[in-house]
């Protein structure tokens, strides 16, 4: 039998709300785009509600209140008035870059258009040397832990160097998130390393970079394939006895962004898997959804961003 | 009638079989406990006959230790792996057998063998792998596509890829066939250049060559899977929400996505590598039973279809 997985303090969703909620320097600071969707004013309520944010509008201040009244919270927070949304997703970054922010939660728009808009140079959202990535995070009912999963929305194809960024990204994030000794599996499609398949030279290369102490604060194993990852069983029926993280892991670094949206988004329609994704690696952490998503699922998001924005 | 889900598959298999039609299956180097395991539960089931071509004494042994009943299937003795391989080919390419299934050698052995020129059992596309998942809550199957044997698709290999699937739709009965071709954008984007010759060659050439088929590129997967997700994305698309194949940019992306369904909501998968005349069948030590035998049924069905509407009829090569 394979050995026991190594289980975090934090395992589930409501251990992060119980996370937060033993925090003693007060809630961030969020600021929210004026949304579209009904659900995100929700989820925000919600959030006050739990103590796990402040905060602030921006955007046009009366759509906010049609949207409120139609949501049919109270949500009385400040709002700064900004006729357009582009305007007031920059002015988000800026209050941000100002250390007047401690999160963002998206809002509104395109994802794509949103992302150019938080990159462009004047929304002084990027920090020097580091990558924004995107993390997708999900409890799926039949592991016993959360799982993260990266890069599900931001970088199309990363080179081993973006790798390397967004696993630290995801290591700094899976830490804030109580989560101590994450395991991290560059996930391929097999566990054999093969010249012609670069994903699979990328993972060894990182796994020996973890071997050897060159990323700290977590064990990263690769090339993994899904099931060895995540089934102890399944690693020892391919060999695999000698990982700490096959098996086990609380992470994963995909090979695309087709890759791990696509996890994220059959785990969540098909894999009876609670959801939540944000963006790490920016000024501060942005709490992100998508047009399906529930409000519970934004509320997740939420709190993700709300425990990494005081990291 | 379409085939929606995997018992319907088998059943299909089982019905070709009672009209008079039972496929044979021969296994290249047998000597692998799972494979015989496989063939003998789907033989038993009654939807096909299996000759293994292996080593003898090793077989007999593997099944007694495993108590796998043998007796009813065909036994052909070669303990040589290649030259394993050679026969059971052979058989298929004598048309002794309408279907091939590896044992204990690489895939990589076993499809060499296959295209090799002598054995003309070579089609004019390249050899790809469709996994067909049957998704608890989901009211149709989608088969996944290259998540076994194409590293990275160029679009002509894209496009052969799409054609081979479209192949094992229509034996599913599906019509019309609705592809979507996986990228994570709406629209074709130039910082994701696949996107863009995807749309441009892969579905402009598809709808151009095949008929019956409704392209949509790109299309992420959960448009592609899930009518919730296309009615809040407002897709309007014939597609969304209703894809039957899904055709992927990477090796990785299928493979990982697929196991992932697999995994946790326990999708049943059928697995086949298409493009040849023959279907050739392949399980993996972690398959369960139901995943195995619906493999060999979809290997079964898609050889009737080849055979009924005379697919590779005059194709020399």
């Amino acid at each position: 039998m394979a050995t026991e997985r190594y289980i975090p303090a934090v395992k589930d969703f409501d251990d992060l709300i119980d996370l937060a909620k033993s925090r003693t320097d007060g809630a961030p600071r969020a600021v929210m785009v004026v949304p579209s969707a009904v659900e995100w004013l929700k989820a925000a309520q919600l959030a006050i509600d739990s103590n796990l944010i402040q905060l602030e509008i921006l955007g046009d201040e009366e759509v906010f209140k049609r949207k409120r009244d139609e949501a049919g919270v109270e949500l009385d927070v400040p709002v700064v008035d900004i006729n357009q949304p582009e305007q007031a997703i920059i002015t988000a970054c800026q209050m941000a870059a100002r250390r007047e922010a401690d999160m963002i939660i998206k809002g509104r728009g395109d994802s794509i258009e949103f992302f150019k808009t938080i990159l462009r140079k004047e929304s002084e959202f990027r920090q020097k040397g580091r990558l924004v990535s995107h993390i997708t995070v999900m409890k799926p009912e039949a592991y016993p832990k959360l799982l993260a999963i990266t890069d599900s929305g931001m970088v199309p194809e990363p080179d081993l160097k973006d790798k390397l960024s967004i696993t630290q990204n995801l290591i700094g994030f899976l830490k804030a998130i109580g989560i101590d000794e994450p395991r991290i599996a560059a996930i391929c499609a097999v566990e054999a390393i093969y010249p012609q398949m670069k994903s699979t030279t990328d993972g060894a290369v990182l796994a020996k970079m973890s071997d050897r102490g060159q990323i700290k604060g977590a064990y990263v194993d690769g090339p993994l394939s899904f099931d060895c990852a995540m089934d102890p069983e399944a690693a020892e029926a391919k060999g695999i006895t000698d990982s700490k993280v096959a098996g086990q892991a609380d992470g994963m670094l995909a090979s695309s962004i087709e890759t791990a949206n696509g996890v994220y988004k059959v785990m969540a329609l098909y894999g009876n898997a609670q959801t939540a994704g944000l963006l790490v690696g920016g000024r501060v952490p942005v709490a992100l959804g998508h047009k399906w998503d529930d409000v519970d699922s934004r509320f997740r998001s939420i709190l993700l961003a709300s425990l990494a924005a005081q990291d | 009638m379409p085939i929606h889900s995997s018992d319907e598959l088998i059943a299909r298999a089982i019905e070709i079989a009672n009209e008079g039609r039972k496929k044979t299956v021969a296994v290249a180097a047998a000597q692998d406990i799972d494979v015989i395991d496989a063939v003998a539960q789907s033989q038993a089931d009654g939807f096909l006959n299996g000759i293994l071509v292996g080593d003898k004494a090793k077989i007999i042994e593997l099944a007694e230790q495993a108590q796998v009943d043998i007796s009813n299937l065909d036994i052909m003795d070669e303990p040589e792996v290649p030259l394993a391989a050679v026969t059971a080919v052979g058989l298929a390419s004598e048309g002794k057998a309408d279907a091939i299934m590896k044992g204990f050698l690489p895939t990589s052995a076993l499809l060499k063998t296959v295209l090799n020129k002598k054995f003309n059992l070579r089609g004019k596309n390249t050899l790809s792998h469709c996994a067909i998942l049957d998704i608890p809550g989901r009211d149709k199957m989608l088969s996944f596509t290259d998540g076994g044997m194409v590293v990275r698709p160029d679009k002509e290999t894209k496009l052969q890829v799409l054609e081979n699937a479209v192949l094992v739709a229509r034996a599913l009965g599906l019509s019309p066939v609705k592809v979507a071709i996986s990228g994570s954008v709406k629209k074709p984007t130039e910082s994701i250049p696949h996107t863009v010759s995807d749309s441009e060659f892969v579905a402009t050439n598809a709808r151009r060559m095949l008929e019956d088929i409704e392209v949509a590129s790109p299309m992420s997967i959960d448009l592609a899977l899930s009518p919730k997700a296309a009615k809040a994305y407002g897709v309007d698309n014939p597609v969304g929400g209703s894809a039957d194949i899904f055709v992927v940019d990477s090796i990785e992306e299928c493979n990982i996505i697929c196991k992932s369904l697999i995994q946790f909501p326990k999708a049943v998968f059928s697995g086949v590598i298409v493009g040849a005349k023959v279907p050739v069948s392949l399980v993996s030590r972690t398959d369960t039973v139901k995943n195995k035998k619906s493999s060999l049924a979809l290997a079964c069905v898609l050889s009737d279809y080849y055979q009924q509407n005379g697919i590779w009829s005059g194709e020399e090569n």
